[in-house]
């Protein structure tokens, strides 16, 4: 754990992570203004002293509609890959571990999910449930866990050889024991990069569609949806589009840097693994 | 054993393509509201019982979920997506309109991106573990972290706003290259990251290959080193590559299609569901899907004869 800390890449992605997590957290506190606040005066109004930021069309603070829109994206990114990780992971464990025909049917079922390019699978889901974030997160949800299942399968198939794991089948072990016990802690560390390459992909697709106004909608402050909103103005305040894809710039960039910088350090054997780019 | 793989690759397309269209087909059946009642609703908000029930009689609508999804399936299969509610116009000739669109900007797209790539993924490998192999891998990091969409944005506002040189948006009849430019090049950029670390890592295995020494102890200039043995052996892998950013000029083809406003299939998609057109979205959405997957099947099959001693399983 030390050794990772003292790696330059992993420790300054990670200062970024914390800043960002900070800001999403505390942004009551932090933010200058009340992002409900309209001032419509104000509008419009580029960068100053009273607003670092600018102000958007309605003469909300820009800045402040930043911090909480770091709140929305974290979440979805968070929730979306946790959920995905754990469905993912245990049919892949399962398929790897078992094999035979339950390999074959999650391994069909992780083709058909990964025939449809991803943006347009989750397009479709969104369009057909609806929109808003809730629908957004499974349709998200729906394209993510067919990665953990394959790095989750992959992993297993190659722990399973192992004099341990024999062994302890061997001495009569169960096969949830064994899963749980041997099988799980061996795979992690490929889980835990796609896990963080995973949190900036799913960031990145999340503000795409509220973009696309299919996912969070205006009302509430998220990156995504403010872009969306700057739309209109971006020749005349090109402000109100600058600094929300600055910050989800920076958010992927950090996540994708932090899972690199992890690869490098933990897993040789996972260099070959690269950055899809799904979305 | 070519012969083998390629029947067993054969074998699982057949599941798969049944799942796919299932999973298109019943996007309509989870869809929120009665499309014989939305069709039928007239302006002012009232409709009319027998003209709905008409309406249904006359698409099918009326029979069970089995009937109308093997319907449906019998009539995919021979090219027939049925009609929009919307437009009335044919959904596959008008999806098939959209993907010629969008193929010609992923041409250009790909050849913007393998043309960033390929220099850069062998300056960034020949310069291993230096500030230039940094740099570039650093800005490949940053070319898949960059929201597209935003990135569209500023170059619209520096290319057409500020020097004028390129129209912000517009399809300019299909056939006028100044307006795939922008577009493309968005598309281009993102991928080019993507291939760009995919060479680079191919360069760095080929180039700790023996006959790379042997061709240096032959005594040959390392610019023909370079680019005779090594870069011919590392480009083999991107092929994959190739098949990987097809996925991704797919994907990226939504948002950067809306906003230059060229008549892709990704602008297809996202107009058809902001009006509500179910039909037009199982289409497009039903055809990528097939494309796509036979694209990977393609990419797969190349790659396996390109290396023959290379008969892996996939999903490993």
């Amino acid at each position: 754990m030390i050794k990772l800390l003292k790696n330059r890449q992993i420790a300054l992605s990670l200062i970024i992570l914390g800043g960002l997590i900070f800001m999403a957290i505390f942004a009551g506190f932090l933010a200058p203004y009340d992002y409900t606040e309209k001032d419509l005066q104000n509008r419009l109004q580029p960068p100053s002293s009273d607003h670092f930021f600018g102000t958007d069309n309605l003469g909300r603070d820009i800045l402040t509609m930043v911090m909480y829109g770091a709140r929305a994206s974290l979440l979805v990114g968070f929730a979306v890959v946790s959920i995905s990780l754990v469905i993912g992971v245990t049919l892949g464990v399962l398929a790897g571990y078992y094999g035979g025909w339950l390999d074959e049917i999650i391994m069909r079922l992780t083709d058909s999910f990964l025939a449809f390019p991803s943006m347009f699978l989750a397009l479709a889901i969104t369009a057909f449930l609806g929109q808003g974030m809730e629908n957004m997160m499974l349709a998200l949800i729906a394209v993510e866990w067919t990665v953990f299942a394959r790095v989750a399968r992959g992993s297993t198939l190659d722990v399973k050889t192992k004099g341990y794991v024999r062994a302890s089948r061997w001495i009569g072990a169960s096969n949830a024991y064994v899963m749980i016990k041997h099988v799980l802690p061996n795979i992690i560390s490929p889980v835990l990069i796609m896990a963080s390459l995973g949190i900036g992909n799913v960031i990145l697709a999340a503000a795409g569609l509220s973009f696309l106004g299919l996912g969070v909608q205006p009302s509430t402050p998220e990156w995504g949806a403010m872009l969306n909103a700057g739309r209109t103005y971006f020749t005349t305040a090109p402000w109100l589009m600058l600094f929300p894809g600055l910050f989800i710039m920076i958010t992927v960039l950090a996540f994708n840097y932090f899972g690199d910088g992890l690869r490098d350090a933990l897993d040789q054997k996972m260099k070959n693994i690269e950055l899809e780019g799904r979305f | 054993m070519l012969n083998e793989y390629f029947i067993r690759r054969v074998l699982y397309l057949v599941p798969v393509l049944i799942f796919i269209s299932f999973m298109s087909f019943s996007l309509i059946y989870i869809a929120p509201g009665d499309p014989a009642e939305i069709m039928m609703t007239s302006p002012s908000g009232g409709y009319d019982e027998a003209a709905v029930e008409a309406f249904r009689i006359a698409h099918g609508l009326d029979q069970p979920f089995y009937i109308q999804y093997l319907n449906w399936i019998k009539n995919a299969a021979v090219g027939d997506f049925g009609y929009s509610y919307m437009s009335e116009q044919s959904v596959f000739e008008t999806v098939l309109n959209a993907f010629e669109n969008t193929l010609k900007l992923s041409v250009l797209a790909l050849a913007i991106a393998l043309f960033i790539a390929i220099p850069l993924g062998v300056v960034s490998a020949l310069k291993h573990n230096t500030i230039v192999d940094d740099a570039c891998r650093f800005g490949a990091l940053l070319g898949v972290s960059i929201p597209n969409f935003w990135q569209a944005y500023l170059m619209i506002i520096f290319f057409s706003v500020i020097v004028h040189w390129l129209p912000a948006s517009g399809f300019g009849h299909g056939t006028d290259i100044s307006y795939m430019i922008l577009p493309a090049a968005v598309l281009g950029t993102g991928s080019a990251a993507v291939m760009m670390r995919m060479i680079r890592s191919s360069m760095l295995d080929v180039m700790r290959k023996e006959y790379i020494q042997t061709a240096r102890g032959k005594g040959l200039s390392e610019k023909i080193v370079i680019i005779r043995h090594a870069l011919k052996n590392a480009l083999v892998p991107v092929i994959t590559v190739i098949g990987l950013s097809i996925g991704f000029l797919l994907n990226g083809s939504v948002v950067v299609e809306t906003i230059f406003g060229w008549s892709g299939i990704g602008n297809l998609v996202v107009d058809s569901i902001l009006s509500h057109d179910y039909m037009m979205v199982q289409g497009s959405v039903l055809f990528v899907a097939v494309i796509f997957l036979l694209i990977n099947f393609f990419v797969d099959l190349v790659y396996v004869w390109a290396n023959p001693e290379i008969r892996y399983d996939k999903t490993s």
